[in-house]
């Protein structure tokens, strides 16, 4: 429990010292589990908080996704990340992005466990639904960008044209939280519409925000959600 | 550099700098720096340095395994992008990445080494296709590392290909960036380029890159717009 804890203050005071010490596969596989543990205990109290404004087994349900939201960005992002750095000059090593990342995806989630009293304040005052998906959406950026910046900083200076690899970095790894956050809602149950652990493949994460946004200001354009993708294709072969 | 003092060296440079075999430390003289020229042309030279950077960018050429993986990066984005569109679509979008970069390869190279001789420039024409070649093994291999992000994409999602487009617009634009810079580091590195070398080779690749986003644009275009438009 100690060692824990003392994980948890390095990942939040010195993470690129944690990473630099983490830089080989044998400090990647003794970093992994501790940090993956630290991140999906933080993740899944966020989700619980988010799924307490429906409440009932939404709490189970949003604080059993809500560590996937955290990690399979990451998963999907990291290779793009490797090539985007890798073509302008950086030479990173796939231990020191690993470490880079699971000390990243710890913070964060450390940071969202401590954003859930905050949220959870704010959904005991009963907002609107839209509103409060929009707040949600909102901390997850909040918890989300110091995690980001432990990535992008603990790589190896030096590169021609860094800024444009960072910049593609943080707009896939956010492009991919983004629609991961989609496919696995609902986070934020809606009071009048029957639970599920997860809605079908079907539109994405860029018309669903446009509609969120504009039905938190009253305004309701309608919305045929229908199937998408290769996944929502096929199902509906 | 003697033996004895090369750790002290990769100490101090850090390992990112001296793995490049070809990068120079800061403050390091240039290899075309003149003593006595006159000093407005120092600092031209010092604009030019600063503006287009000279420093830690690898200039050796790809390996025939990096150009294999460049390859088949563009193979497996675009055929990712591809799942998501009906049947009709999906081979000619498949197949758009490496005929586009191919083509673009073929039809722009020659005429960059034509032009680099015609105008008597310096470095060797077999290091420009050494840096052609690396930039289109660098865009493969970020092709390749998008795939995981197109594939998360196409599959749930109508974002497939929108994402391909902007995917193709921004690994193209900075490995068209890249090789750029590539270029005209090539010609400054050479013991007698000069400035007009230097203005010369600027305004080449610069054209060469110009013409190199109209032609991968025109040929990707011309496989994507059906599925575009449909």
């Amino acid at each position: 429990m100690s060692q824990l804890l003392t994980l948890v203050t390095r990942v939040l005071r010195e993470p690129r010292d944690l990473i630099a010490d983490s830089d080989t596969a044998e400090g990647v596989a003794r970093l992994a589990l501790p940090t993956l543990l630290v991140a999906a205990v933080g993740a899944a109290l966020l989700g619980a908080v988010c799924g307490s404004y429906r409440g009932g087994i939404q709490i189970a349900f949003a604080a059993v996704k809500m560590p996937a939201l955290f990690l399979v960005p990451l998963l999907v992002a990291l290779p793009a990340v490797h090539a985007l750095y890798a073509a302008c000059g950086v030479r990173v090593t796939w231990s020191r992005l690993s470490a880079a990342a699971l000390v990243g995806v710890a913070r964060t989630g450390v940071l969202a466990a401590a954003m859930s009293p905050v949220l959870w304040l704010y959904y005991s005052v009963h907002p609107g639904y839209h509103r409060s998906v929009l707040v949600f959406a909102l901390a997850v950026v909040l918890v989300g960008l110091p995690g980001l910046v432990t990535l992008v900083r603990a790589l190896p200076a030096g590169g021609a044209l860094r800024l444009a690899a960072t910049l593609g970095s943080i707009l896939i790894i956010g492009t991919s939280m983004a629609q991961s956050g989609w496919l696995l809602r609902p986070f934020v149950a809606r009071p009048t519409v029957e639970v599920a652990f997860l809605r079908p493949v079907e539109e994405d994460i860029v018309s669903a925000l446009v509609y969120t946004n504009l039905s938190a200001v009253d305004h309701y354009p309608g919305w045929d959600a229908r199937s998408d993708g290769a996944i929502g294709n096929w199902s509906e072969e | 550099m003697s033996p004895s003092a090369a750790p002290a060296t990769i100490e101090r440079l850090g390992p990112d700098v001296v793995a490049d075999p070809v990068a120079e430390p800061e403050g390091a003289p240039e290899p075309s720096a003149v003593v006595d020229e006159p000093a407005g042309l120092a600092e031209a030279k010092a604009l030019l340095r600063i503006v287009f950077g000279r420093r830690e960018l690898d200039l050796s050429g790809p390996t025939p395994a990096r150009l294999a993986l460049g390859s088949l990066g563009f193979a497996t984005s675009f055929g990712a992008a591809a799942l998501s569109l009906p049947l009709e679509h999906a081979p000619s979008v498949a197949a758009a990445g490496l005929v586009a970069a191919l083509g673009t390869a073929i039809l722009t190279g020659p005429a960059l080494l034509i032009l680099h001789q015609f105008l008597g420039l310096l470095a060797r024409p077999i290091d420009l296709l050494a840096a052609l070649s690396r930039g289109f093994a660098d865009a493969g291999q970020i092709a390749l590392g998008v795939t995981p992000f197109l594939l998360l994409l196409s599959l749930t999602s109508r974002l497939g290909l929108p994402a391909l487009l902007v995917c193709c617009a921004g690994l193209g634009g900075l490995t068209l960036a890249l090789t750029h810079r590539r270029l005209i580091r090539l010609e400054s590195r050479h013991p007698d380029a000069g400035l007009r070398q230097q203005l010369l080779m600027f305004a080449l690749a610069t054209a060469w890159g110009g013409l190199a986003a109209l032609i991968s644009g025109r040929l990707a275009l011309g496989l994507l717009l059906p599925a575009i438009t449909s």
